[in-house]
């Protein structure tokens, strides 16, 4: 993009309340010409960029911050950390693949999981009485879910080994989360469009509610996923000192 | 008072002129998108009535800046 539509966005974003009158008024012949439209399109493009751009480092900084939170280990050598950032960034950069950040990290570390068992805890046994028939519901159909698609791919999950079982569990968390997550963003568009305290604004929002309830479960799936991971490369490591020993 | 329409180009009283490359409607308000060739500017702004005059008045507000950019892109990408 040519750097003067990008200036032209720069400003655009910043653009201060200012009134003026028209004092003057001319029809063009036909249409506006079409440098004036080639201009609009350019700026509009490059301010777009501009704000995806902003959004994917927001995603960026809050998703590092996440990692740096739940992978926090003062036996990680300061080498790896930056080896696991610049990782990051190579192979994390757009928006679609921002969502994967947590597992392809913690693959970094060669870290396992049973996705199974701590899906089992965390929506049966730990979480029990805090869920309410939705959510058992969804538990039920997301667990279901899990077992169809290592079904489809022939893949028996009781007996799997734990890379398999890690990998099936991660890569349905993600999408599941990308499908909930473009869900949300379609019906957050729409709310702006609906009449406030309508019955289809409500209807909407209880959808947005319902979705971000979900997104969460997912999430929170994934966290202790990730806490169990981190505590298995601890172990791992530990067995293997145990053996050099 | 006549309303601005898109094959328009408006002087305003800094004496600079732009051209109206769209129009969006939303809740009873309309925003223009205006085009200042030689500069390669562009601003958006609000069409207001007061009198007998007419009013742009640029906004500030960052999210409804997107939306409107987002709106006129998309429109000018079909055509």
């Amino acid at each position: 993009m040519d750097s003067k539509y990008n200036k032209s966005a720069e400003q655009l974003a910043r653009q201060k309340k200012q009134r003026m009158r028209v004092i003057k008024r001319r029809k063009t012949v036909g249409v506006i010409t079409t440098t004036a439209v080639v201009i609009a399109l350019s700026v509009g493009m490059a301010f777009m960029a501009l704000d995806a751009w902003d959004r994917e480092y927001d995603a960026h900084q809050q998703m590092l911050a996440e990692y740096r939170a739940e992978n926090y280990r003062p036996e990680i050598s300061q080498e790896e950390k930056e080896r696991a950032n610049i990782q990051y960034y190579e192979d994390h950069y757009s928006p679609e693949t921002i969502d994967n950040l947590k597992g392809s990290i913690i693959n970094e570390y060669g870290i396992l999981i049973d996705a199974i068992v701590e899906n089992e805890k965390l929506q049966v046994n730990t979480d029990v009485e805090a869920l309410d028939s939705d959510r058992l519901d969804d538990a039920i159909d997301e667990y279901g879910h899990f077992k169809a698609t290592c079904e489809k791919d022939q893949v028996n999950y009781a007996t799997a080994s734990e890379e398999v079982r890690i990998d099936k569990a991660m890569s349905l968390y993600n999408s599941k989360i990308d499908v909930l997550e473009d869900q949300l963003l379609e019906a957050q568009q729409k709310a702006k469009y609906l009449e406030p305290d309508s019955s289809e604004f409500l209807e909407n929002k209880e959808i947005i509610e319902n979705i971000t309830r979900k997104i969460k479960s997912a999430d929170t799936a994934i966290d202790v996923v990730g806490d169990r991971m981190v505590t298995m490369d601890f172990e791992k490591r530990q067995a293997e000192e145990g053996k050099q020993k | 008072m006549e309303r601005i329409t898109k094959d328009e180009a408006i002087t305003l009283e800094n004496n600079k002129e732009y051209y109206v490359v769209e129009i969006v409607e939303q809740d009873e308000k309309r925003y223009l998108y205006l085009v200042k060739e030689e500069e390669a500017d562009v601003i958006v702004a609000e069409e207001i009535i007061e009198g007998e005059e007419i009013i742009i008045e640029t906004l500030d507000d960052i999210e409804k800046i997107k939306e409107i950019v987002k709106i006129v892109t998309e429109r000018l990408n079909k055509n």
